[in-house]
């Protein structure tokens, strides 16, 4: 598939202003878009956990989110003749994270306010189809690694609770799950220091414009090619995602291209990568980012 | 059986060999370890910046991916993970549309186990078998499949006095597989330092046996057996290993797309034996 407007939104990076710095970012697991995992049992799960994701506060070891801010700031609260009514979707939901081990109650059941901590996601039994929680591992970056859980870093401000999580008819319309396992995928294969976005042997993006993803992307997605390929497009069509031309040395990135001129016999390779809109900003501020030959154009 | 002397570094190197399937290579097996791991940080081999190397991300979750399909089951089974310490077997199956070439079988042997390591079994250095079997099966159209045509099997045993016993296992999953690739280093000069034994090793021992008349019968499907000899097997990785000899196959001619199953084994020296490498190729 051609990415519509692509020689456009290619002139366009040249002159900047496309991208967005976020100083603060959350981890989001990884284990949990692949083929051998189960399935959130709706939009709502996945929605609201990615929700106690975001506002995990690592410092505290909880999210400070009341089941009301829950409701209030993800839209699930209605007027029923007058009297404020919380969703029964949000108490379901944040019973069925708690049971499959996603996430863990931390206030007393007695006392009125709900607070709860995010969890090292639970693994998945593919012969009985059941989650087998995690309490041998306790949730931190370091811990993760060391263990082979992998996790996705993403910019706080890439995640609208309003636009994409909410429950109101647009973002349930537009934010389906495939798109937001897509889009939390997509930063998954991020490393400005490599490959200047996203992975290019996963997005590969020819001078035409033309959109190919690797086999493994869309399995992880439990998705055809085809499918998912219209994802990334619409991803892109929104603005969420930028193709930006790179020049890469002895394959790795070196800048974008007019940032710098190569040297004339250098195994330059120019090449087209999808950039995340949002971007963190110590990815930027590394020192390998500050010995690049060129930049990266914000 | 004609015996050779080959000349690696400033070392000699005795290998013998039958002329078309059978290869020993004397002396102390040797391994490669390519994992860039805090240990060999520590040995001054990290870059200026400490973020110089990327793994590949697909590797790196395959291989998470299989340490939680494993643990996932064994906790079910209200089984300590990782598991007791002993001496284990590994068997790899794979059904796959993809040929041997796009997953070479040593390399996927290697992600497997790596996934298993300290997860599953507490340290890689127990697994004294390993065994990885191919075979093919009927493509789909890429295009429109939304689930992986690879179909993976791993199945651990314990070896206890020669008696294997199944520990934990499973048969057939659809995961695509990723077979281990180097990684990525921002500054690929490093890497050139700690290659230069064992590919001088490789590329010796080739060029002395095919000068020697060794010819292996071209096409497949082969199965290669290693038996690693020495008396400080339990200290190494069986993969790693393995993953010095096998170029020294690809250099006499044999093609990853050749190989449909290997079967390595270590073995603590006994009485007599030289610390070898016994290679067959057939």
């Amino acid at each position: 598939m051609i990415i519509p407007q692509f020689q456009s939104m290619l002139l366009a990076t040249r002159s900047g202003g496309q991208f967005k710095t976020s100083a603060r970012w959350f981890a989001f697991q990884r284990k949990v878009i692949s083929e051998v995992y189960g399935e959130f049992k709706d939009i709502h799960k996945l929605k609201i956990y990615l929700y106690l994701c975001k506002h995990y506060d690592s410092n505290l070891g909880m999210v400070k989110k009341s089941k009301r801010k829950i409701n209030e700031e993800l839209r699930y609260v209605k007027k029923v003749s007058g009297k404020i009514k919380y969703s029964a979707k949000v108490r379901k939901s944040l019973e069925w994270l708690e049971q499959e081990g996603f996430i863990e109650r931390v206030s007393n059941h007695k006392q009125k306010w709900y607070r709860s901590k995010i969890r090292v996601a639970p693994d998945y039994n593919i012969k009985t189809k059941q989650f087998i929680p995690c309490d041998e591992f306790t949730l931190g970056t370091k811990e993760l690694k060391e263990h082979k859980h992998g996790y996705i870093m993403v910019p706080f401000q890439a995640i609208r609770n309003r636009s994409m999580l909410a429950s109101t008819s647009l973002a349930k319309r537009t934010w389906t799950k495939q798109r937001l396992q897509a889009f939390l995928l997509l930063y998954g294969y991020c490393w400005l220091e490599f490959y200047g976005g996203i992975d290019p042997d996963t997005v590969q993006i020819d001078a035409q414009g033309n959109l190919i993803l690797s086999q493994r992307f869309c399995y992880a997605l439990k998705r055809s090619h085809k499918d998912t390929v219209k994802t990334v497009a619409s991803l892109i069509k929104d603005g969420l995602f930028i193709p930006v031309e790179c020049l890469f040395e002895d394959g790795v990135y070196m800048g974008d291209v007019g940032t710098y001129s190569p040297a004339p016999n250098s195994n330059t390779l120019n090449r087209v990568v999808l950039r995340p809109k949002y971007l963190i900003a110590h990815k930027l501020d590394s020192a390998v980012m500050k010995l690049k030959k060129g930049n990266l154009r914000l | 059986m004609s015996l050779l002397q080959v000349q690696v570094e400033n070392t000699v190197v005795d290998v013998e060999h039958d002329g078309y399937s059978t290869i020993t290579i004397y002396g102390k097996p040797v391994d490669a370890s390519i994992d860039y791991d805090p240990q060999q940080r520590a040995r001054g081999l990290e870059g200026k910046s400490g973020m110089d190397v990327l793994q590949s991300i697909d590797m790196m979750d395959f291989e998470g991916n299989i340490a939680m399909l494993l643990r996932a089951i064994l906790k079910d089974q209200q089984q300590p993970v990782p598991l007791r310490t002993g001496t284990y077997s590994i068997e790899v199956k794979i059904i796959s549309s993809r040929t041997p070439l796009e997953i070479p079988l040593i390399g996927v042997l290697k992600s497997v186990i790596d996934g298993v390591n300290k997860e599953i079994v507490g340290n890689d250095v127990t697994i004294y078998e390993a065994v990885i079997k191919y075979s093919v099966a009927k493509a789909r159209s890429r295009k429109i499949l939304s689930r992986p045509d690879d179909l993976l099997s791993v199945n651990l045993y314990t070896i206890d006095a020669g008696i294997k016993r199944f520990v934990v296992g499973f048969d057939k999953v659809p995961i695509h597989v990723v077979p281990k690739v180097k990684p990525r280093l921002l500054d690929d000069e490093q890497q050139s330092l700690w290659w230069i034994y064992n590919e001088e090793l490789q590329d010796q021992v080739a060029t002395a046996l095919i000068n020697d008349g060794m010819q292996i019968p071209s096409g497949g499907p082969k199965r290669i057996d290693m038996t690693f000899i020495d008396d400080l097997v339990s200290k190494v990785d069986i993969d790693n290993m393995a993953r010095v000899v096998y170029p020294i196959l690809f250099n006499i001619g044999v093609s990853d797309d050749d190989v449909h199953s290997i079967y390595l084994v270590k073995q603590a020296q006994t009485g007599g034996q030289k610390s070898s490498v016994h290679v067959v190729v057939q």
